[in-house]
């Protein structure tokens, strides 16, 4: 909502400054978004003369001007073709900002002749496009005088930020009143002009009954006028505030809608044909509308229509054929007052933005209705003249104002806030309630104009709007006695601890959008439907992700094209398998490729440089998993079963039972490589946390006894030939499972293929670690349990012991 | 005078000379098995005891112990230095380049994205104010976004954002959440007050420009119980803006609003000014809009059954995102998620700078 101050002032007698008024409309919720104050733009340019005009010694174009300014003299080259002796002009010092072109002047020094300030043009003033010459002021111009009195640009326009609720301050006046509430000047009175009504319309008026719900509608055809171009006063109101002035039919709707917040539709009461009907449109009628585009409608829409269809879409924008123009003599006036949500779903519909819409749809105030038009009457017949028809009103008159019974313990009640009980009579009594006290309960009556006000809440909004929020005092909330407890659960715990023990293996976290392209999405899993976006901003971001792997092979793309080399990011977010709640689940995933660079990355003076590989993606599974409490053994590596993302031969998935899986870790697909243009091997890995991390606390952190041994470990290597198919963690499960209490540890120190193996066969070596707990075992004990494994091992595994 | 033992002396003199002639080690070692060895002269000299005169013996005797004693700490003091010269020695052979560069770490290569690091810090915050931390889904429904926040289909604020939907379910509309509001609801439909919560997380406007993406990250705050009021709500912004911009004292402003799930609304700024292009907090004469934030609608406490005329509460909504960039410095939003490995390194967090109140926020 734009207004200049002057305008303001039409409605408000105040001395207060510009400053002064910005600061109140913020304080009482009319947010202050822009000021385009005269007074500072143009609060450094001075009126001088030209005293004298020589060629520039070096420029054909270039003139040397002495000027006589509030400074003294002064020169200044100039390139203007107007510039001659005795002409007032514009003077811009050395300082000044210049608002047509955004810089603020230097001294400078052109073509070796020193210029000290510079003459401005109507471009460079920001006045207009003008940049033919400098602007020329008048002759008898004071030197050294300001120059505000001497352009036309010199009322302060205010743009304001209106919510949703305030319809009322859609118009000028509203916002009057509500400065004129919060002490900022006294609201001038309105005057309601009298109208000479003289004759009937003869055309028909009917309001239909499927169209009459919440509507109140008026309208007054007015004879013999002559249309024409606006008066400049109004031109220049309108333009200011970003509108252009049509004829003076259509401006004083428009400035009416500002300034009264009274939306008014003119017809060319000769172009309407028969009668005129406010009714819902058909399914599939059409209209094509004063911005030149031609509207499909349905049974939803109201309209004005005549036997020729509709003619105008109620309360949002008027038709093409029925317009006002330059030789419109006969005109109808409407004033009505529609239902709000009628509007506002029509207006959503069809997608038009007009001011009237906007007004509209918020409410406005329907017992100024009939004021309004005849405000709207007096103006046209002060413009174009005219005689004017006895008004036709059809629907639901206007009622009386709404009442609420408050409290006046609400204002301490929400606010923590006392207020003497005058100043809340006088606050109310200023925003236009009438009051009446009853105990300490007031019956209220709401002006009509505020339709946002239904609730005890809402008149204790309006007693802090207008007494100050400053008076609000902070006042301490209750912390918790003694020790916080614990805060987070232990989904939101694990999340944070994810993300930190993944940063700790040398990766960097990511944050990418919740949607991916389906163009992506479709290679990853099949497209679920339910998660595509039905108004995406673009086909890039058209598709919830059920997997983060998509956005973060993009992300290593885009860094790869940038030139770096070594890549290792993870995103924690959701994954979303479905719409409902519990489809969103957790998930931490990870990618790397490139060289390691806990390794030396790229470049380093030791040399030895290793491609990462599955085994630095399933540490990092692992990692987090051993972090938060899941053991090796607590799950099984499943091969198969993997998405079809992941490498077939090159990719394991973590599993507790078929059903559950932990985690998925290995090589991506070579295809999902290639559809992202990378052609490298590329590992990445998924954790889901929800998998794992039960909602319930810990009974007992006493830890298990500890059992220490005296007695020095031992180690025993075992190499066995093995089928190829034979997996390591069968190995390591087969022996554990012997759950021989000496057995403290395994690993694998050796897989071997090649010379002296058979080609389907391969060697692994094992390592024991075995602790004694009781006594130092003697050789016969350890041949035993050698004997027992080697024994357990063959059998199995129809595997052999190399020696 | 030539003395008895004059042989004795000759040796000395000659042994010490040998010694002192010593090439290294090996021949120090030579001389001392030639003299003080087994077969060595010193050892058979003092064998040669009982050759000698009666009253002769006990003086040989102090002589040779003597020059045994000399010949033995001349040897070990030599010995001594050979060791020294051969450390120096091997020290001079074996010196490296100590200011050769090490391997990255991965703790100093490890980034935490500042929108978790500044979660992390407001979570840090409320917790000591007895918050506790909630979440809803992201995938939300009309009646949860909208509708039981008062936020009927006709209303006009449904205007105030862009939402994105997803197709209908079951004759339900589904959107994508577009604040973190919904939480409000979910947490009140599920707890009986006294409420206190926290709920950081992703929302979703379709709306893309240097200070919008179409996703970004809010924190709702909610306070329900029998006597939470604006005075509080106040206090608790305040001890909150405070605490995350680590400042002593903050320049507040309350400015009436409008959200439809709130009334009164109120819109929270924070003064600001410019140092040498650096943004000071919390002081000076411009103002920053920081949250909005309100005492509950009485509608939507009907709306969750709770009675308005017994409990009453306040919300408030921070753009974590911004917040982060008022903190931090940076300057484009869409950087954000962006994943620009330069970015995350320059803007990202070290794994063990881990938002405490104890031991400071962000130092």
């Amino acid at each position: 909502m734009k207004f200049t101050l002057s305008w303001l002032k039409d409605h408000l007698e105040t001395d207060a400054s510009i400053d002064e008024i910005c600061h109140q409309l913020n304080m009482i919720g009319l947010e202050v978004e822009h000021i385009e104050n005269p007074q500072k733009t143009y609060g450094d340019f001075s009126i001088c003369e030209i005293i004298e005009v020589k060629k520039h010694p070096n420029a054909d174009k270039l003139n040397l001007c002495k000027l006589n300014t509030k400074f003294g003299g002064g020169e200044v080259v100039c390139g203007a073709p107007n510039v001659r002796v005795g002409m007032k002009a514009v003077f811009a010092p050395e300082g000044s900002y210049i608002p047509g072109l955004g810089i603020k002047l230097q001294a400078t020094t052109i073509r070796g002749v020193k210029s000290n300030g510079m003459l401005l043009s109507e471009r460079e003033l920001s006045l207009s496009e003008d940049h033919e010459g400098i602007l020329e002021l008048d002759k008898n111009a004071n030197i050294g005088e300001e120059v505000l009195g001497y352009i036309k640009r010199s009322d302060p326009v205010i743009e304001i930020a209106i919510t949703p609720n305030r319809a009322d301050a859609l118009g000028v006046r509203g916002i009057a009143r509500d400065l004129s509430a919060a002490g900022m000047g006294e609201l001038k009175n309105l005057e309601i002009p009298k109208i000479k009504e003289e004759f009937e319309i003869e055309k028909k008026i009917i309001l239909n009954d499927n169209a009459s719900e919440n509507v109140y509608a008026s309208f007054r055809l007015i004879r013999n006028i002559k249309n024409g171009e606006s008066p400049q006063w109004l031109k220049d109101r309108l333009e200011i505030i970003g509108l252009r002035s049509i004829n003076k039919l259509v401006d004083v709707t428009n400035y009416l809608t500002y300034d009264l917040c009274r939306p008014l539709h003119v017809f060319d009461y000769d172009k309407i044909n028969n009668f005129l009907e406010i009714r819902k449109a058909k399914d599939a009628e059409k209209m094509l509308a004063l911005d030149d585009k031609e509207y499909l409608l349905n049974n939803k829409h109201t309209v004005l229509a005549d036997d020729n269809g509709p003619e105008s879409i109620a309360g949002i924008i008027g038709g093409r054929s029925s317009g006002s123009d330059e030789g419109t003599v006969n005109v109808l006036l409407e004033a009505v007052t529609w239902d709000k949500i009628n509007i506002a779903q029509t207006g959503r519909d069809l997608g038009i933005n007009s001011d009237a819409r906007y007004r509209n749809e918020r409410g406005i105030d329907k017992s100024f209705n009939d004021v309004g038009l005849d405000i709207a009457t007096d103006m046209i017949n002060k413009l174009c003249g005219g005689e004017n028809s006895r008004v036709i009103s059809l629907g639901t008159k206007p009622k009386e104002n709404n009442k609420i019974n408050f409290r006046l313990s609400e204002i301490d009640r929400l606010l923590g806030v006392k207020i003497a009980e005058n100043e809340v009579l006088d606050i109310l009594s200023r925003l236009g309630f009438l009051v009446k006290k009853n105990n300490q309960i007031l019956e209220l009556e709401i002006p009509s104009w505020r339709n946002d006000i239904y609730e005890q809440a809402c008149i204790v909004e309006e007693i802090m709007r207008i007494k100050g929020t400053d008076n609000i005092k902070s006042i301490p909330m209750n912390k918790s006695v003694g020790v916080a407890s614990r805060k987070i659960t232990n989904i939101q715990k694990a999340r944070s601890q994810i993300k930190r023990i993944l940063a700790s293996r040398g990766m960097m976290e990511t944050v990418s959008y919740s949607f991916i392209s389906d163009k992506y999405a479709s290679h990853f899993v099949n497209t679920n439907n339910e998660l595509k976006l039905i108004n995406p901003l673009s086909s890039e971001l058209n598709i919830l992700r059920q997997s983060l792997l998509p956005s973060l092979i993009n992300s290593i793309k885009k860094n790869l094209d940038k030139g770096h080399k070594d890549i290792s990011l993870f995103e924690v977010s959701h994954s979303f398998m479905g719409v409902e709640v519990d489809q969103q689940v957790d998930t931490a995933a990870g990618i790397r490729v490139g060289k390691a660079i806990s390794h030396g990355g790229n470049n380093d003076w030791r040399g030895k440089r290793e491609n990462y590989n599955v085994f630095d993606v399933k540490e990092d599974v692992l990692s987090v998993l051993r972090a938060q409490g899941i053991e090796d053994n607590n799950y099984k590596i499943s091969i198969g079963d993997l998405p079809n993302y992941y490498h077939p031969g090159k990719s394991g998935a973590l599993c507790q039972g078929p059903k559950n899986v932990l985690a998925y870790f290995g090589e991506l697909h070579p295809t999902i490589a290639s559809l992202f243009d990378i052609d490298q091997n590329v590992y990445a890995f998924e954790i889901f946390p929800n998998s794992y991390i039960a909602n319930r606390r810990v009974k007992s952190r006493v830890r298990p006894g500890f059992n220490s041994s005296q007695f020095m470990p031992l180690y025993r290597d075992f190499a066995f030939i093995f089928d190829k198919e034979v997996h390591a963690e069968e190995i390591i499960m087969t022996i554990r499972k012997l759950k021989d209490t000496l057995i403290s540890d395994i690993k694998i120190f050796d897989v071997y293929t090649g010379e002296n193996i058979p080609k389907d066969k391969k060697s692994i070596g094992i390592n024991l670690e075995i602790q004694p707990y009781e006594k130092t075992l003697t050789d016969a004990e350890i041949d035993e349990l050698s004997a027992i494994i080697i024994n357990e091992i063959s059998k199995k595994f129809s595997a052999t012991i190399r020696n | 005078m030539m003395s008895k033992f004059s042989d004795i002396t000759k040796l000395k003199e000659k042994l010490i000379n040998d010694i002192s002639k010593s090439q290294d080690i090996s021949q120090l070692e030579d001389i001392r098995i030639s003299s003080l060895g087994k077969k060595g002269f010193i050892t058979s000299l003092l064998k040669n005891i009982t050759s000698q005169k009666p009253e002769d013996k006990k003086e040989y005797g102090e002589q040779v112990n003597i020059l045994k004693k000399q010949i033995t700490e001349e040897i070990e003091k030599v010995r001594e230095d050979y060791l020294q010269k051969d450390i120096i020695k091997k020290i001079n052979q074996d010196k490296i380049d100590v200011t050769l560069p090490i391997r990255n770490t991965n703790l100093e290569n490890g980034r935490i994205h500042p929108i978790t690091q500044v979660m992390e810090e407001i979570v840090e915050i409320f917790s000591d104010m007895n918050f506790s931390i909630a979440e809803g889904p992201d995938i939300e429904d009309d009646l949860h976004n909208f509708n039981l926040l008062n936020i009927p289909d006709s209303h006009p604020a449904r205007q105030m954002v862009d939402t994105f939907y997803l197709p209908q379910k079951d004759g339900e509309t589904k959107l994508l959440r577009t604040h973190t509001s919904p939480v409000q609801i979910r947490t009140m439909l599920n707890e009986k007050p006294p409420i206190r919560i926290i709920a950081p997380g992703r929302t979703y406007r379709s709306d893309s420009d240097q200070t919008h993406t179409p996703m970004f990250h809010q924190v709702e705050g909610l306070v329900i119980d029998e006597s939470a009021n604006m005075g509080q709500l106040k206090w608790c912004l305040e001890e909150f803006c405070k605490a995350f911009f680590e400042v002593s004292e903050i320049k507040m402003r309350l400015r009436p609003s409008y959200f439809p799930f709130t009334e009164p609304s109120l819109e929270v700024d924070i003064a600001c000014r410019k140092e040498k292009n650096q943004l000071i907090v919390g002081e000076g004469d411009e103002w920053l809009e920081v949250l909005g934030s309100g005492m509950v609608h009485p509608q939507v406490l009907r709306n969750v059954n709770l009675d308005p005329d017994k409990y009453q509460g306040f919300a408030f909504g921070l753009g974590i995102d911004r917040l982060a960039m008022l903190k931090y410095g940076m300057t484009d939003l869409r950087a954000f998620f962006d994943s620009d490995l330069n970015w995350l390194r320059h803007y990202g967090f070290k794994v063990f700078d881990i938002p405490s109140l104890s031991k400071g926020l962000s130092e």
